[in-house]
């Protein structure tokens, strides 16, 4: 609670351009920015990281009293403001380096995860056909443990903590869940592609 | 695009989560944020990165900016007066709750005049004495964008003043002028967020101006 207060006093002072406390702040926080800046310059292009930096740090000052603001003080402010300063340098290394996505970004849920594909092997080819669709048809719970699980292949740890469990067997049930609940989609879809006769090639 | 434009483009869009609804995510999981279900299929497609990347930075060893670097930062971006709000009250409307940003020195929260309503989280009441006057003011919520604004005038024993004039100003061309002889309360109906300035007068004679402005 005590930090809490120190914290909000600090930023504080900061948003009122208090020379101090903008020392302060940037001796807490500035090394965050020098992180992201480092972190999010893609490679095989060439971007000139002081220049990236000093534009987050202009970013962060001309906006300091909204994002302070905009700060409900639930999570780290360390977190919330690497998010920020994340996002703005991205956004400003895309247009740069003039490509749609600067940073690697993850594969979405519609493209089939091999991993999943090897799971599935033994499964019928043609019932295979309809996992896609089936993959949409899984609550969003679902698809987000097929993405993290599947495509991006996290971490049990990190699969556990997103979801708030305790063990791994939570995951090992979740995933065997799941892919029961796949079996069954692609079963029912693939009943209506017969009735329909649209069995797609 | 400018610079200062861009926090609102950084945060609000879509179904997008806020840096902080991310951060909280990384931090204590699904479970320490209720998402609509847009939004969760908008995490998935597009902001697990942001999760993954706040992780990544949990576990890093971030580095300290050297001194030097500090002080030329501050030269560059600290003035060495507090900037001073250019507008009087200046409050924003949220979700529920209408926060107040700013106000001016001059201005007291929490008016006696509208002390007798129901106090509420979705209204932000000011006054101010000018002389044998004050004026009070209130900002109602309606919704994100639009608000009710109320205006009291009292002499100083606290007995109200029936005839007065006030006036909405925006982008200095009067939007409308309410002229009351009988009631004691002048109100202005869903007013849209903007910058707007307010005229008190009594009697032909200005009493007081007030920079307003009302954010999302």
């Amino acid at each position: 609670m005590e930090h809490k207060k120190v914290e909000s006093g600090l930023l504080t002072a900061f948003i009122e351009g208090d020379r101090r406390a903008s020392r302060a702040f940037l001796q807490k926080y500035g090394g965050i920015i020098k992180y992201v800046v480092g972190k999010i310059v893609p490679k095989g292009y060439v971007v000139d990281t002081e220049d990236l930096f000093n534009e987050v740090i202009a970013y962060i000052f001309a906006n300091k009293k909204r994002i302070i603001l905009d700060f409900k003080q639930k999570c780290k402010f360390s977190t919330y403001l690497y998010i920020i300063s994340r996002r703005y340098a991205l956004k400003k290394v895309k247009q740069e380096t003039k490509i749609p996505n600067a940073h690697v970004s993850s594969p979405q849920v519609e493209n089939l995860p091999a991993k999943l594909m090897e799971e599935t092997e033994e499964w019928d080819e043609e019932v295979k056909k309809a996992l896609p669709l089936a993959i949409k048809q899984l609550d969003k719970n679902g698809q987000l443990f097929i993405k993290m699980y599947y495509v991006d292949n996290r971490s049990m740890s990190d699969i556990m903590r997103m979801f708030n469990w305790e063990s791994t067997n939570s995951v090992y049930s979740k995933k065997s869940r799941i892919l029961y609940k796949l079996r069954k989609n692609m079963k029912k879809i693939l009943k209506e592609w017969r009735l329909t006769q649209c069995i797609p090639t | 695009m400018e610079i200062n434009s861009m926090h609102t483009d950084l945060t609000e869009s879509d179904h997008s989560l806020s840096p902080e609804q991310i951060a909280l995510c990384a931090e204590r999981g699904l479970k320490a944020i209720p998402l609509s279900r847009e939004q969760k299929k908008h995490l998935i497609d597009h902001q697990m990165d942001e999760v993954y990347a706040a992780w990544e930075f949990e576990k890093a060893t971030i580095p300290v900016l050297d001194a030097e670097t500090i002080e030329t930062i501050i030269d560059t971006h600290v003035h060495s007066q507090p900037l001073v709000s250019p507008v009087d009250i200046w409050v924003k409307l949220g979700e529920y709750i209408v926060e107040t940003i700013h106000k001016a020195v001059s201005w007291q929260a929490e008016s006696p005049a509208f002390a007798m309503r129901t106090t509420t989280s979705d209204s932000v009441s000011f006054y101010k004495k000018l002389g044998k006057m004050t004026i009070h003011l209130e900002i109602v919520r309606r919704d994100e964008s639009l608000a009710d604004i109320n205006v009291k005038l009292t002499d100083n024993t606290g007995n109200n003043s029936y005839t007065f004039d006030v006036e909405l100003i925006k982008e200095n061309r009067c939007i409308e002028t309410i002229n009351t002889t009988r009631n004691n309360l002048v109100s202005f109906l869903a007013v849209a967020i903007d910058d707007y300035m307010l005229r008190v007068s009594d009697a032909n004679k200005e009493i007081a101006s007030l920079s307003l402005r009302m954010e999302q």
